[in-house]
Formats: structure tokens, C-alpha cells, sequence
């Protein structure tokens, strides 16, 4: 996959756990990008995340991202919050669109909880240039995960509705209720909002094609093992704040990718035996007794034989 | 599925389409017939609200796809359109239920092959109702068509192209 060399530009915390990082281009400038995209960053520890970029997608000058500071971070926010400086270079890759705006809808209903808001400030950037019917219901904890309350109040006016935890409960069904032919609706953040999104929309009768979300697509650690390649015969150990992907990245064996978290199915990789514990969301079930998603999936008993 | 299907499945309509959600709130039925036994069916289904418009109870399909515009404009999303009739009928109201801003998982089409449907000669440009024949004169400039299997979802037709290039207008050979 091509990576593109950055510097990083201005970088800022605009809350105890919030770091706004901004990207600039080695050479001339950035490919442009469409609102919803994000890229990975490669971090000099190894850990490559993905995030989504927050800035104007008509400014191709530079990029944002805002990295929420995780408490079992696996290294990859931790350096970003206490090693990353102004003028440090990385290789990002080239913006990919997981969750692009969809281009018939009438009025796109967004959903943001915590640092879920991070694709929809790119969002709301293009809505408005193109004057589209749009509202965004952004769920936070004052103090901590409120980033950009201030300067969405100022840009969307009328656009913008609030809940803050302590003061006033997002509710889906109400969210959801009445709305007219045309509606979209699109949500980040914690899997509980995702799941609770699902379950309303299902039953208050929307199709899943106007129901849109992304996950925060991050591996969670795991007791460390080993595999096999079956094509090389090589093996392959994997440490336990490591994903398999990653531990095959540093083997040489590069894998397409794109989100890292178990959802776009890109990493797909077929296996010939061994015990897997599945943690993405893209194969079904009939799917797991021969492929697995190495971005997040780990071996958990006998040893895995990779086909590749 | 017809013989055009089996021999060119993906330029071609299949029937029925759509994907009906697992819950539909306002269930909106449309029929060319009178569609007394599925209007039955679907009243069958407890927590649906059922509301259905039958061509005879209408002028003409002009005033039955303006009384289905009115009812969807008014709409709200939990929607689901099901039409039942020939091509020609079902896919007008499809591009009603579209500029409506109905999706294509939420309308399923049942259609009745031996009736009308819609063709759009490549030589005039004109866009007509025609019969299921697979050869069939252009109603406007007369070259007779052969009736392709290539659908088009946007115009709900079919592509008509001169079947014997010798002989457009299908006259007798001298």
C-alpha cells in the first residue's frame, strides 16, 4: 500500500485526553480526500492506527486528527500523547473512505458520542458548503470528551444539538421517530451506541441502507502466540500488545488493509487449522472455520496455520 | 424467472426485487387489478398499517402515480411499497417512489410478464409502452425492433434495436 511522508504540524490538547495532531506534507501537497475518510498513521514504535481526518476536505494543505488518549492504549495513542512533536516525520497512508456521505439522501441525521465527532467535523464542513439538510447530536462528558462543542456552536447554530451526559439523555427512538423520506442516519462512537442504533432503527422499521456507522477500530491486547506460514514454512510470533497483522508487517508480510479494526474486511486472510479467536465484524459465522481478520484476531490454543 | 432471465440475469430485472425490511410500519400497496387477495394477505399482518391503491378505484395511471407521490411526499421513513401489475405499470411507479426518496430495498416488485412494457427505440429516441412480443414496430418512426435484453431502471424500458438492418421497416423482400 502506497504511504505518503508527513511532518507533523501544530499539535494541541484541547482536553486532558484529547490531542489534536496536525499533518503536513513533505513535498507540494496532500491527496485530496472526501468527508468520512481516514488515514493510518505509521508510528516510529511500529503501531500503525487508523484515524478519521477532521479537517476541511477542501484544503489539501494538511490533515487533522484528534487521538483520544485510551487507557489500555497498546502504544499507539499513548505515543501520540506523550512522544509525538512538531516537526517529527511519519509515513500516513493515502486517505481511504469507509464511511462516505451518501449521495441521495435529503437530510443526513448525524450521531457522534465522545471522540466519535471526529469524521462528522469534516462532514459538517462539506455540508454546509453544499448547503445540505443536515443536523448533528453530539453526546459528551463536560470537561473530557466535549472537544469542538465550542466551535460547532459557533459554525452549525441550529444545526448542532447537545447532550451532555450528566444533563440530557440522547434518545435514540425520539432521534429516529417521524422522519421524513430521504433521511440518513450515520453514527460514531462506542460499540454500545452502535448497538443501541441497530436495535432502534430495526424496530422502528428503517432498512440498513440508511444506517450508516463507523466503529472505533482499534485491537485490544491478548496473551501472545505463534503462527505458521504454510506457503514459506516460516513462523511467525506474535507479542501480546501486538496484533498478528502487525507481527506479520514486521516479518516483511504485507497484508492490504484499511481500518485495523475488524471491520472493512480488507486483511481478510485464509487459515488451514489452529484455534482463532474471532474479534472482528465483517466475516460470518460459516465464514471463521477458514478465513480470519489479523488486524484484530488471535490465536488462542493450538497453533494457526496461515495459507499464505 | 422467464427465458430472457435465465440467458442474461443482470441486465434484466428479477422478480420479486427489493429487500423487505424485517419490520415495516406503514406497509403501501399498489395493484393494477383490484389485488383483493393480497390486500387480504397483508391485513393479516398485526402490527403493519396497511394502505392500498387499486387502479380501478383511479381515472387513469397519470391520477393513481399522482395520488402515490401525495401519499409518499407525507411519508415517513418504515415505509414499504409493493406494486403489483405489468412492467409497464410497475416500473412508472417505481420512478414515483424513487423521486420520492424510497430506496430500492424498500419497494419489491411483482410483476406480471405478459403484459405491457416499456420500450425506448435507439433510432427515435422515443420511449413507449409496448407488448411482451420480442419483435415489435417503433410506434413512432416505425423501424421494427428487436426487443434487447437490457433494462434500463432508470426509464423502467427496454432497449428496442432494428432487428434486420436490410430490411428496418420490415418490408417484404423483393
Amino acid at each position: 500500500m502506497s504511504a505518503l511522508d508527513a511532518r507533523v504540524g501544530e499539535t494541541r490538547l484541547i482536553t486532558p485526553v484529547i490531542r489534536e495532531v496536525s499533518l503536513m506534507p513533505v513535498n507540494g501537497t496532500l491527496p485530496a480526500f472526501s468527508a468520512g475518510s481516514h488515514v493510518q498513521l505509521h508510528l516510529p514504535n511500529g503501531k500503525r492506527n487508523a484515524y478519521s481526518l477532521l479537517s476541511d476536505p477542501g484544503d489539501t494543505s494538511h490533515y487533522r486528527i484528534a487521538v483520544r488518549q485510551q487507557a489500555q492504549s497498546r502504544g499507539g495513542s499513548r505515543y501520540v500523547h506523550e512522544q509525538l512533536q512538531t516537526g517529527d516525520q511519519l509515513k500516513i497512508s493515502s486517505p481511504a473512505n469507509l464511511f462516505p456521505l451518501h449521495s441521495t439522501a435529503r437530510l443526513h441525521v448525524l450521531i457522534a458520542a465522545g471522540i466519535g465527532i471526529t469524521p462528522f467535523l469534516a462532514y459538517c464542513t462539506e455540508l454546509l458548503r453544499r448547503g445540505a439538510a443536515f443536523e448533528l447530536h453530539y453526546a459528551y462528558r463536560a470537561g473530557l470528551s466535549d472537544a469542538y462543542v465550542e466551535v460547532l456552536r459557533e459554525q452549525l447554530g441550529e444545526h448542532l444539538h447537545l447532550y451532555e451526559s450528566s444533563a440530557r439523555r440522547l434518545d435514540l427512538g425520539q432521534l429516529l421517530g417521524h422522519r421524513p423520506l430521504g433521511t440518513h442516519v450515520y453514527a460514531c462512537g462506542p460499540q454500545s451506541l452502535l448497538d443501541a442504533l441497530r436495535e432502534q432503527s430495526l424496530a422502528l422499521g428503517w432498512p440498513a441502507a440508511r444506517v450508516h456507522w463507523e466503529a472505533f477500530a482499534a485491537p485490544e491486547p491478548g496473551v501472545p502466540f505463534v503462527v505458521e506460514l504454510a506457503r514459506s514454512g516460516r513462523q511467525v510470533a506474535v507479542g501480546a500488545e501486538q496484533s498478528l497483522l502487525e507481527a506479520l508487517e514486521s516479518a516483511g508480510v504485507e497484508l492490504p488493509n484499511l481500518c485495523r479494526g475488524g471491520v472493512c474486511g480488507q486483511c481478510r486472510t485464509p487459515y488451514l487449522k489452529g484455534d482463532v479467536e474471532h474479534r472482528d465484524l465483517f466475516l460470518a459465522h460459516e465464514e471463521r472455520a477458514s478465513s480470519l481478520m489479523p488486524c484484530v484476531s488471535r490465536g488462542c490454543g493450538s497453533p494457526i496455520l496461515l495459507d499464505i | 424467472m422467464n427465458r430472457t432471465t435465465e440467458l442474461h440475469p443482470f441486465s434484466v430485472p428479477r422478480y420479486p426485487s427489493g429487500n423487505p425490511a424485517q419490520r415495516v410500519i406503514v406497509q403501501v400497496l399498489v395493484t393494477q387489478d383490484a389485488g383483493q387477495q393480497r390486500h387480504a394477505q397483508l391485513l393479516a399482518r398485526a402490527d403493519t398499517e396497511l394502505r392500498h391503491l387499486a387502479l380501478p378505484q383511479y381515472a387513469d395511471e397519470a391520477a393513481l402515480g399522482e395520488a402515490l407521490a401525495t401519499l409518499l411526499s407525507e411519508a415517513r421513513v418504515g415505509v414499504h411499497l409493493e406494486l403489483h401489475g405489468d412492467e409497464a405499470f410497475i416500473w412508472s411507479l417505481c420512478g414515483v417512489a424513487r423521486a420520492a426518496g424510497l430506496l430500492g430495498d424498500e419497494i419489491t416488485l411483482q410483476c406480471n410478464e405478459s403484459g405491457r412494457r416499456m420500450l425506448f427505440c435507439v433510432h427515435c429516441a422515443s420511449l413507449q409502452a409496448g407488448t411482451c412480443a420480442d419483435l415489435q414496430p417503433c410506434r413512432q418512426c416505425g423501424v421494427m425492433l428487436e426487443v434487447r435484453r437490457h433494462f434500463s431502471e432508470r426509464l423502467g424500458a427496454y432497449l428496442g434495436v432494428c432487428a434486420d438492418a436490410d430490411q428496418p421497416y420490415a418490408q417484404a423482400r423483393p
